[in-house]
């Protein structure tokens, strides 16, 4: 049994510090943590504003193993560390939902659910969240058998059945995580190869209490007041209902950029377009991680573009002192 | 062997430094050893603020072990306080030792607006890292209005009350029986989705 020593809510609670900065920095996953680390050291006056899931994305999971460092590591420790990191080197956390932002006299304001900052400079890092399909019973079984979280909700599966859907990473690491609890596990990818790590991959579909649905979509989750039951599936051969008691969705991800539509340039899939790696259309503002249309979404580069946005604000003040 | 390592125990007495009041703790457990007493033990150990008191029940249909946090009886934890639910309790026992204001106005005065009382569940996992703010707002609420109680309920521990709830997934914050939200949600989503329902049942 562990018991985790995390205390990054103690000094977050809502609505104390209304004020003005010279870099907000927006969203509370690596990339955010990093910027906050080398934010801090660079005596920057700067406020983090986090969201509602510490350590983002990457505390979801169970298993890290390509983080250089470390040859296995819980996200979610890994992300605290990075916020005990950044903690220690001075930076100001504050748990708060960013709600909107505009340019105002040369400043960026941002509204909050519970405050208003202004700063010279912005940086966005609030990552993405889990993208849906838009199936039948997808919402209303949410929390009653439909999960983004394996690591969290794993426990009520135990010898149950669950089926995972998607064919990336994200998919087969966690369905590699669901296999030692649950009593079959039903993989569901639309297309006839796995998108993952080959070595994840073949470890995955080798397994004896996988089956596989190739070429297949999720069409409907079923349920009855208890929760999920079952999953209607398109394959080759037509309609199939297959019988769970979980339905396990990673399908891609949304970048999460509603409170920056007006401030800066976004792609057709929302991701915030950058230049030169973590600039913007928009002078005032960087941006790094999974929110950007950079590509490769991992930690490693969430972090590296998270700490390279920090370095430009912090040349930019230079410049101007 | 102590449940905290030495590395652990440094870094929560350096927090345990921002308490400034006494904060009494109660752990009401079934006969025997138990590994909250244990670990409970070891956190009285980290500050002279702290007391802890012990309490044997022998009740069956107790939900134990049961730890509440300051006198009021509202702010509790159902099972092992383990994993990220311990961050949950190092929280709650550092907000109630201290005076600073931890909601929004927003929230302050709805909950200075209750007619009735409240009644918070929040199902978690030990396993759940995005769990601990859902817990930490709801007995925020109790520690700021005694109209309400809020319990953190270790879901695997209490698989019958997990189920009568329905609960399949973490966090899950059920409101008087007739509420509930899924995830972890900003406080003023929660407060705005609960003042609703409230409008519209009254
Ligand atoms: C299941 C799973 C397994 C993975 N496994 C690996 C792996 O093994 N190795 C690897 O390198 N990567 C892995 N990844 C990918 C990795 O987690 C992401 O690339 C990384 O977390 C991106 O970091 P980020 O900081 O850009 O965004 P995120 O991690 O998405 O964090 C965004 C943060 O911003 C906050 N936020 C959002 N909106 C707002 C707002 N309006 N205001 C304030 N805050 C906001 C969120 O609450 C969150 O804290 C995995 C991802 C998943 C889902």
């Amino acid at each position: 049994m562990s018991f985790k020593v995390e205390i990054g809510l103690v000094d977050s609670g809502a609505g104390q510090t209304s004020g003005s900065y010279q870099l907000v920095i927006a969203g509370g996953g690596p990339a955010a943590l990093s910027a906050a680390i080398y934010a801090a050291r660079y005596g920057i006056r700067h406020v983090v504003l986090e969201s509602w899931k510490p350590g983002g994305q990457a505390a979801l999971t169970a298993e890290i193993e390509n983080y250089p460092g470390f040859s296995s590591i819980a996200g979610s420790d890994l992300t605290a560390a990075m916020k005990k990191q950044a903690l220690e080197a001075g930076a100001v956390f504050r748990m708060e939902t960013v709600e909107g932002t505009k340019e105002i006299d040369g400043r960026i304001l941002v509204k909050t659910d519970s405050a208003e900052y202004t700063t010279e400079y912005l940086i966005i890092a609030t990552g993405a969240a889990p993208a849906t399909l838009g199936v039948p019973g997808e919402d209303k079984y949410y929390g009653r058998g439909v999960s983004f979280c394996a690591t969290c909700d794993a426990p009520f599966f135990k010898n149950k059945r669950a089926v995972v859907v998607g064919g990336g990473d994200s998919a087969v690491k966690e369905a590699l995580h669901l296999i030692h609890v649950v009593s079959e596990l039903g993989l569901v990818h639309r297309r006839d190869k796995l998108r993952a790590e080959p070595y994840l991959a073949k470890k995955l579909v080798d397994h004896e209490k996988v089956t596989t649905y190739w070429n297949s979509h999720l069409a409907e989750v079923t349920g009855d007041d208890q929760g999920v039951t079952g999953v209607i599936l398109d394959t080759p051969e037509g309609r199939k209902h297959i019988d769970t008691d979980g339905v396990f969705l990673y399908v891609g991800t949304i970048p999460a950029t509603e409170p920056f539509v007006s401030l800066v340039e976004l792609d057709r899939k929302k991701a915030v377009v950058t230049r030169n790696i973590v600039g913007t259309s928009n002078p005032r503002v960087f941006a790094a991680g999974d929110v950007t249309n950079n590509g490769f979404r991992q930690v490693v580069t969430a972090v590296s573009e998270g700490a390279r946005c920090s370095a430009a604000v912090f040349d930019l003040l230079e410049s101007k002192a | 062997m102590p449940l905290l390592s030495d590395e652990d125990k440094k870094a929560i007495r350096g927090h345990f430094n921002l308490i400034t009041e006494n904060v009494t703790v109660t752990l009401t457990k079934a006969p025997g050893k138990s590994e909250t007493e244990t670990i409970l033990n070891e956190l009285n150990e980290l500050s002279t603020k702290l007391t802890l008191i012990v309490v044997e029940s022998k009740k069956e249909s107790a939900m134990l072990p049961s730890v509440s946090i300051g006198s009021t009886g509202r702010i509790l934890f159902r099972g092992t306080p383990s994993g990220y639910e311990f961050s949950s309790l190092l929280t709650g026992i550092i907000d109630s030792g201290r005076t600073e204001k931890t909601l929004s106005d927003e929230t302050m005065a709805f909950l200075n607006n209750l007619q009735e009382d409240i009644h918070i569940r929040v199902f978690v996992t030990p396993t759940c890292p995005h769990c601990p703010p859902s817990v930490v707002l709801a007995h925020r609420m109790a520690a700021y209005s005694d109209r309400v109680i809020a319990e953190a309920i270790e879901a695997n521990e209490f698989p019958d009350l997990s189920r009568k709830y329905q609960v399949q997934g973490v966090p899950r914050t059920v409101i008087n029986e007739t509420y509930s939200v899924e995830g972890s949600q900003p406080e003023s989503y929660l407060v705005e989705g609960l003042k609703k329902h409230m409008e519209k049942q009254s």
